[in-house]
């Protein structure tokens, strides 16, 4: 798929677990898995506000879309 | 309550699938054993001839195929029956094993036409023209509408897992 999840690197970025994300954003970290393994074929609006908020970036910061 | 339902209807479904493999298989066999042992005289399309005509041959070459057909349907149907009991309604088995006994139902239903089809050739080379409205009428067509009716929803299935897929991987 050519949406790419950049969620690691804002992790990275912002020196947050992916657990800790996942009980502020009130997702179970298998879900955060398959998202941020890039196995989600959707992602819910209130998802991406909810990691937005949590992670203070933008959605453009998360998702990138390469030309494959 | 709705899956212990659902399970008693998959439960019986299953066994009645059974029920029909095994006593079609034993007599499809019970046939065979007695007409090569000799048990059992075959008439000829009212022949009465003691060489079989090519017409005869076809047309016993084409049953024997159709049965055959329709126990490997009635097989997949009967595998299909018993994936159904892990309620894994959406699996891959299910869903191709539907297919494949749709396709084999529908494909008897089609030769058992044409053996028809020849009987009516026979007996009109003979002279003689009938048309016999009786149940032997009903059963290609119900094959066929069976065979496509398990292919169409072999398709439904398979659309339904994509959603169902789609809609597990939602974040």
């Amino acid at each position: 798929m050519p949406i790419i999840i950049n969620l690691d690197v804002m992790l990275a970025k912002r020196k947050i677990r992916s657990k800790e994300l996942s009980e502020r954003i009130g997702i179970t970290t298998s879900n955060l898995s398959i998202l941020k393994s890039g196995k989600a074929k959707a992602i819910r609006f209130s998802t991406l506000e909810a990691i937005c908020k949590a992670l203070e970036c933008q959605p453009k910061d998360i998702l990138e879309y390469r030309d494959s | 309550m709705q899956i212990n339902s659902s399970m008693k209807k998959s439960f019986l479904f299953k066994s009645l699938v059974d029920y029909l493999y095994i006593l079609n298989v034993g007599g499809f066999l019970l046939l065979l054993t007695t007409i090569s042992f000799g048990f059992v005289e075959i008439n000829v399309i009212k022949g009465g001839d003691e060489h079989w005509s090519l017409l005869a041959i076809s047309i016993s070459c084409i049953s024997v195929l159709t049965c055959i057909v329709f126990l490997r349907g009635v097989y997949y149907l009967r595998k299909m029956a018993r994936h159904l009991l892990t309620h894994k309604y959406f699996s891959k088995q299910i869903i191709k094993c539907l297919k494949i006994s749709g396709t084999h139902f529908l494909l008897a239903g089609v030769m058992f036409v044409v053996i028809m089809i020849l009987g009516w050739i026979g007996k009109l080379r003979e002279g003689l023209f009938e048309f016999v409205y009786d149940i032997n009428l009903m059963v290609p067509l119900f094959l066929m509408i069976i065979g496509l009716f398990f292919m169409i929803q072999s398709e439904a299935l398979l659309v339904a897992k994509n959603f169902k897929e789609e809609n597990e991987l939602t974040v």
